[in-house]
């Protein structure tokens, strides 16, 4: 870390886009490398933490994680073009200089997590967060310490859904399943059609020595919690990504305050027993 | 009050602040026209008066300007230079607080240096120098209990409390920051004699016997989900203006916005004051807003003081000033919402269910 | 009990049980401090909390914010009637759902006042007038304000005896407006009389004490733009920053904003916590307006604010003689 970055919080590391992929009309993601090499080489994340990247001059804003931690030398965040900071990083494009703070957060609790069958359920740019989940569960050098892993994913219509590009990669990876839906089809679209609460009590995953993962529109959320309770899931075995409104990232900006906690330093990851006990300020 | 007792004459205060101001920023009351007071750094030490009335002047400056640069950057072909602002080149001390006022300094800065990213500004306000003045009055509008023990507090975040006497400051240096202080200019002070300490303790317990009887009680010994619907915030949401008159007042404020500014290939980015009151604090880009009307706003505001604060830190986020009560243009007082809130929930307890 | 009182929680009772209106909106004491304070009423059972007196110095039209049709009542002294008015004329409200109950003033006193005098009062228990003096009872002692000397600044030159718009009206109108000279419009005239240097270090000198928390433009009748230009990021048109003239920036596009719909009330300047003399802006715009325009905001209800529609022969087009 550069010494002006230790000697306050609020300085973010030079980072370069290295790479973008293009996820749909309005969504893309930025694959970034830390400038200072030593510190790239080093700079190690926890899936599910989130980090504060800089558009100079147009602000900062927060994005998850997208990539698995276990992918070495670069950084993923899946961004969709909605305000200010976000515009200008997609006008940006490859090659363009950023800055990144962080990591921040806690994240989703993995090694918490070894031997059991991990749940994904996601909707629309509620996957990236997911993603860097599931991609590190998947890494050859983490698969063997996980049981199955299922993919329930949903969007709007094919148009939106992200990864495309991979969903080969999961079909094709040991001991996992893909299971996608959308709102509405089109033309060429002959996979499901349907909301996905209704594709998770379709796929009708088993509690037994399972977690789930749930991030998505706050509706969706709302219809998952509960499919899972129905199914059996107890709310220990729930986990979801709070995506509120943050700022300076590190607990001291107030604006992400629920409750007694602040979701960039208690959480954003929490189970849904430990959300049960927040009020409903998110 | 631990520590040594000394007095300073009213003549001394100017000459003290003189010699402080070598090897300190000195932030100090003065008159700033009108009836206006302002806590200013401090340029003419006899423009300094700490027996101002400091009841409606901004304090939370004191430690967090209201607007603050945390870097420049300018950006070439071959890359953007960051230039962090540069911090104070003294050490800080302000002069003329309330007790309180200190102490709530002293909390915020408490709260933000702590967990594992210690803020520069809270780093700061948990080291500069502060140095009270115990009344002689206490404000109209401060409410005792959460001016608490007035011991205690004047302890918590003082390092010196001047109790104002016949003619001169009786001076309890109450840490070894208030005798570096001191050390500033020894000559001037002088030990108290016994008759001045007791001056200066009847002036202290006078102070208290003028607070007014306070039925607002503490800290919410509720969860959030027990108070979330209690009609008292919507009663008074009626009426607020969902301005920042309280949170910009209040000692215990911290909430801040980061934004950035650039013209061409050069910019800073600075953070500033920001209010959960103001109705775009928790609007997502997305639209949704998790606090959408001003009653939501307001229940935040109380509930963060008086609840999240002693649950996550073991303080409150309020020592009673009254300055949110004062200057509020609508009139709300958050000590009548918290009774009115509490009436509620011992009215519901007594309706069967 | 005062008539007016009684007869504005008739008129609360009548408006509510019928369903004519779903809220008044109006005045009631506070329970700590007894002050009066705005307040919602929605059930006629309720009414009773309503009070009037010349502590009353909150223009409500404020509240009449936001996209929800409600059909309101709404206590209102003559001055308040001036902004009531511009949103009229504006359709920020619509005629058929506000009912105005004019409530007959000579004018209001500043409750600061009462500090003054009774350094340590927590509750105003009783208020009565005894010709020019208002004496105000607290817990503390009594404290006699002059109706003149103690008077809001508005109050001074009121411009409105007479409610330019009403449905109710009760107590009593002064028929002529007091002598005197306005306090805003005379420190125009003394900035006006100052160098620009002067007037500039003037000016620098107020906006530097600002801290942003808007209470100035959320306090004002006319500010109701749903989402404020000052809070836009997109782009950021008034920087948040207080550190160069950003503040002053704020000020003057807000001034601009205003001209020719301020009705100088007042109210930003009396609720500003740090003493920002923001009245002088407003109050030179309107005197601009006035020379331009012949009119005031909300003076007339056939006259809607002039940067609000355009008109043939408008003093500022050109061709028409008006210079700008």
């Amino acid at each position: 870390m550069s010494a002006m970055a230790e000697a306050s919080p609020y300085i973010p590391e030079l980072a370069r886009i290295v790479d973008v992929f293009d996820e749909t009309a309005d969504i893309s993601t930025f694959r970034m490398a830390f400038e200072d090499e030593t510190y790239n080489a080093t700079y190690t994340f926890d899936s599910g933490q989130f980090c504060e990247v800089s558009v100079f001059g147009h602000g900062e804003a927060t994005f998850d994680t997208a990539s698995s931690p276990s992918e070495k030398g670069f950084i993923e965040f899946t961004v969709k073009r909605v305000g200010k900071v976000t515009c200008a990083l997609h006008e940006l494009g490859g090659g363009g200089q950023v800055g990144v703070r962080g990591p921040y957060g806690h994240g989703w609790p993995l090694h918490e997590w070894e031997g059991k069958n991990l749940i994904f359920i996601g909707g629309g740019v509620g996957l990236p967060p997911l993603r860097t989940c599931y991609n590190e569960v998947l890494h050859p050098d983490n698969r063997s310490r996980f049981g199955d892993v299922t993919i329930i994913y949903g969007a709007r219509d094919p148009s939106q859904l992200v990864y495309t590009r991979e969903y080969d990669s999961y079909r094709q990876a040991e001991r996992t399943q893909l299971h996608l839906t959308v709102d509405a089809g089109d033309d060429n679209w002959t996979g499901k059609v349907g909301f996905v609460p209704q594709l998770l009590d379709e796929v009708a995953p088993s509690p037994e020595n399972a977690v789930a993962l749930t991030v998505g529109p706050p509706i969706m959320i709302k219809f998952v919690l509960q499919g899972l309770s129905k199914l059996g899931f107890a709310d220990e075995q729930i986990f979801t990504n709070l995506e509120n409104r943050m700022k300076c990232g590190i607990g001291k900006c107030g604006r992400c305050n629920v409750g007694s906690k602040f979701v960039c330093t208690d959480g954003p990851v929490f189970s849904y027993a430990q959300l049960k006990q927040l009020p409903m300020d998110y | 009050m631990e520590g040594r007792v000394l007095t300073l004459s009213y003549g001394n205060v100017v000459p003290w602040i003189t010699a402080l101001s070598g090897s300190h920023t000195v932030f100090a009351p003065r008159r700033s026209g009108g009836d206006r007071v302002e806590f200013a750094e401090v340029t003419d030490p006899s423009s300094a008066d700490l027996l101002l009335d400091t009841h409606r002047a901004v304090v939370r400056h004191l430690w967090q300007p209201q607007t603050e640069v945390l870097f420049r950057f300018r950006r070439s072909s071959e890359g953007t230079t960051i230039e962090p602002a540069t911090a104070d080149a003294k050490p800080r001390v302000a002069m003329g607080l309330s007790p309180f006022d200190a102490a709530a300094i002293r909390r915020v800065s408490k709260v933000m240096a702590s967990g594992k990213h210690a803020d520069p500004r809270g780093v700061m306000g948990l080291e500069m120098g502060m140095v009270s003045v115990f009344g002689p009055e206490p404000w109209r509008t401060c409410y005792p209990s959460l001016c608490g023990c007035l011991k205690c507090m004047a302890e918590e975040g003082s390092d010196i409390v001047l109790t104002p006497i016949e003619g001169a400051f009786v001076a309890n240096v109450t840490s070894e920051r208030g005798e570096r202080l001191v050390a500033a200019a020894p000559g001037l002070f002088s030990d108290a004699a016994e008759a001045e300490v007791s001056a200066s303790e009847d002036v202290r317990a006078a102070f208290r016997k003028k607070l007014p009887d306070d039925p607002f009680g503490e800290v919410f010994e509720q969860s959030p989900n027990e108070v979330w619907d209690c009609e008292a915030f919507d009663r008074v949401a009626e009426r607020c203006l969902g301005c920042g008159i309280c949170t910009y007042l209040c000692p215990a404020c911290h909430c801040f916005d980061i934004l950035d500014e650039s013209r061409g290939a050069e910019g800073k980015r600075y953070r500033c004051w920001d209010s959960c009151q103001f109705d775009h604090f928790t609007l997502h880009a997305s639209r949704h807003n998790p606090r959408p009307v001003q009653a939501a706003r307001i229940r935040q505001r109380v509930l963060h003081k008086f609840m999240y604060m002693p649950r996550e830190f073991g303080v409150l986020g309020c020592t009673g000033c009254g300055r949110c009560v004062d200057l509020c243009p609508a009139g709300i007082s958050i000590f009548e919402v918290m009774a009115e809130v509490r009436e509620e929930l011992n009215a519901a307890k007594e309706t069967p269910a | 009990m005062p008539d007016i009182t009684v007869a504005i929680r008739d008129q609360a009772r009548e408006l509510l049980s019928s369903g004519r209106v779903a809220r008044v909106m109006g005045y009631a004491q506070d329970r700590a401090t007894g002050l009066p304070v705005p307040c919602m009423v929605r059930d006629a059972g309720d009414v009773d909390r309503l009070v009037f007196s010349p502590l009353c110095v909150q223009n409500l039209a404020t509240y009449l914010k936001g996209a929800k049709r409600e059909p309101t009542a709404i206590v209102a002294k003559a001055c308040d009637t001036r902004a009531l008015a511009v949103k009229l004329q504006e359709n920020d409200v619509l005629r058929e759902d506000l009912v105005v109950i004019a409530v007959g003033c000579d004018g209001v006193v500043d409750p600061s006042g009462v500090e003054q005098q009774v350094p340590r009062w927590q509750r105003i228990e009783e208020t009565t007038r005894e010709g020019d003096v208002l004496i105000v009872r607290t817990d503390a002692g009594e404290a006699r304000l002059s109706m003149k000397a103690d008077a809001m600044l508005r109050c001074a030159t009121c411009r409105t005896p007479q409610p330019v718009i009403d449905d109710v009206r009760i107590g009593e109108f002064p028929t002529a407006p007091p002598e005197g000279s306005d306090p805003y419009r005379t420190r125009v005239a003394e900035l006006d009389a100052m160098t620009r240097e002067e007037r500039r270090a003037f000016f620098v000198d107020a906006f530097s004490r600002c801290i942003r928390c808007y209470a100035c433009r959320n306090v004002c009748p006319m500010c109701s733009c749903e989402r404020c230009l000052a809070d836009e990021t997109r782009p950021q048109w008034v920087p948040r920053s207080t550190l160069g003239d950003e503040n002053e920036m704020f000020h003057l596009v807000r001034a601009m904003h205003l001209a020719g719909r301020c009705v100088e009330c007042g109210s930003c300047e009396s609720v500003c916590p740090m003493d920002v003399p923001l009245m002088a802006l407003s109050s030179k715009m309107a005197e601009e307006v006035e020379a331009m325009f012949g009119q005031q905001a909300g003076m007339d209800m056939e006259y809607a604010p002039p940067f609000s529609r355009y008109k043939d022969g408008d003093p500022d087009l050109p061709g028409h003689g008006g210079e700008v």
